[in-house]
């Protein structure tokens, strides 16, 4: 049977960095997909996980069993994304981020298996892909990490509440409000 | 399609699984025969999809061979506080004896053994009337119990004289620099 993060947790608390690697190891996909879903770029998401989870082990004696340990991982990577999210669009006020292009290079490797698709089939695969990009972009950091805890972590509107530290009723809203626009600016694409 | 009097938030609640059981079958049973409440439904299961299934290939094309030496180096360069250890250490020590205690308990019981402590030595001091008074001018040199080598090196150069006080059950050594003085 797996160990639990609350066992793995109480191993961190005492310094066991094999505890700390099984718990990165654990989570480190969930980590990734929520930074790539904040911010849309793979340099900075890696970094920001990676910054998180440093931000994990050095605080870990601070961590209270209240709350579970995803939920304030997951908040850490929320916050974090947000402060990188604001110094990338200060910087790109004087400079375009090298590694993002309007063009959206990424989807060009994004396309997952290419084998037997038809070309037509994988332009329209790859349209589809910026188009979703494109809409989870648009959507504010708040309504982004709302959906993305709800729709790509399977959070429960409670632990969303605790991750986003506001009420259970703004998580309705804004999970309504990101859904709706999803929706409008999808379209065909659903 | 014709509108629906059902509110989307209830979808919502039921895709969500927000409700609990009596409230989730009645809202069911309320929206099953709803065109559009069925809409909305798939709708939402779509959007899910759609979002999930791209962080998905997304994730898939990352790669983590680095991510865990990357945090372990930076984790080694953190510099780690001295009284942070401590405090998890304290933590995590309250933390397994389940501290069924709180703050004030220690502070009394540290407060009472130090009473004690301070009575019990108090009662064990000689009083002034126990206590040997030696003159100021006799000049003794070491007062020690049963200290043989002491006393036969002393009395080489001085007199020196050992008896037992009787009220305070001490040996008292008694040397003199002055031979001929009187003896007290
Ligand atoms: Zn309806």
């Amino acid at each position: 049977m797996a160990v639990s993060d609350w066992e793995l947790v109480r191993r961190c608390k005492q310094d066991d960095r094999q505890a700390f690697q099984e718990l990165v190891e654990r989570y480190q996909r969930k980590a990734v997909a929520i930074a790539l879903g904040m911010l849309h770029d793979r340099e900075d998401a890696l970094e920001v996980a990676q910054e998180a989870f440093t931000k994990v082990f050095t605080s870990i004696s601070k961590f209270k069993e209240e709350s579970s340990f995803y939920t304030w991982l997951y908040r850490i990577i929320v916050n974090l994304s947000i402060d990188r999210q604001r110094q990338r669009s200060r910087r790109s006020m004087f400079e375009r981020h090298p590694s993002r292009g309007d063009d959206d290079d990424d989807w060009v490797e994004s396309i997952p298996d290419t084998h037997g698709l038809d070309p037509s089939d994988l332009v329209a695969e790859r349209e589809r892909g910026q188009h979703i990009r494109a809409a989870i972009d648009e959507l504010t950091p708040a309504h982004k990490a709302v959906i993305l805890l709800r729709a790509v972590e399977g959070l429960s509107y409670e632990e969303i509440s605790q991750v986003l530290q506001c009420s259970r009723g703004t998580v309705m809203s804004r999970l309504h409000y990101a859904r709706k626009k999803l929706q409008k600016r999808l379209g065909h694409d659903l | 399609m014709a509108s629906c009097s059902h509110p989307s938030q209830l979808i919502s609640l039921v895709y969500d699984n927000e409700l609990d059981e009596a409230r989730r079958d009645e809202a069911t049973s309320q929206i099953a025969d709803c065109p559009e409440c069925a809409h909305r439904l798939q709708l939402l299961e779509r959007t899910h999809e759609t979002l999930s299934q791209t962080l998905d290939e997304e994730v898939a094309r990352v790669d983590f061979s680095d991510f865990w030496p990357r945090i372990e180096q930076g984790v080694a360069a953190q510099p780690v506080s001295l009284t942070s250890q401590w405090a998890s250490r304290f933590r995590l020590w309250r933390m397994q004896w389940h501290a069924p205690f709180s703050w004030h308990v220690p502070a009394w019981a540290t407060a009472v053994g130090l009473f004690l402590f301070t009575a019990a030595v108090s009662t064990q001091l000689p009083t002034s009337r126990g206590a040997v008074q030696i003159p100021a001018t006799k000049k003794p040199v070491r007062v020690a119990l049963n200290n043989q080598a002491q006393i036969e090196s002393l009395s080489a150069t001085s007199t020196v004289l050992v008896w037992n006080e009787p009220t305070s059950n001490a040996t008292v050594i008694w040397v003199d620099e002055m031979p001929g003085e009187e003896l007290p």
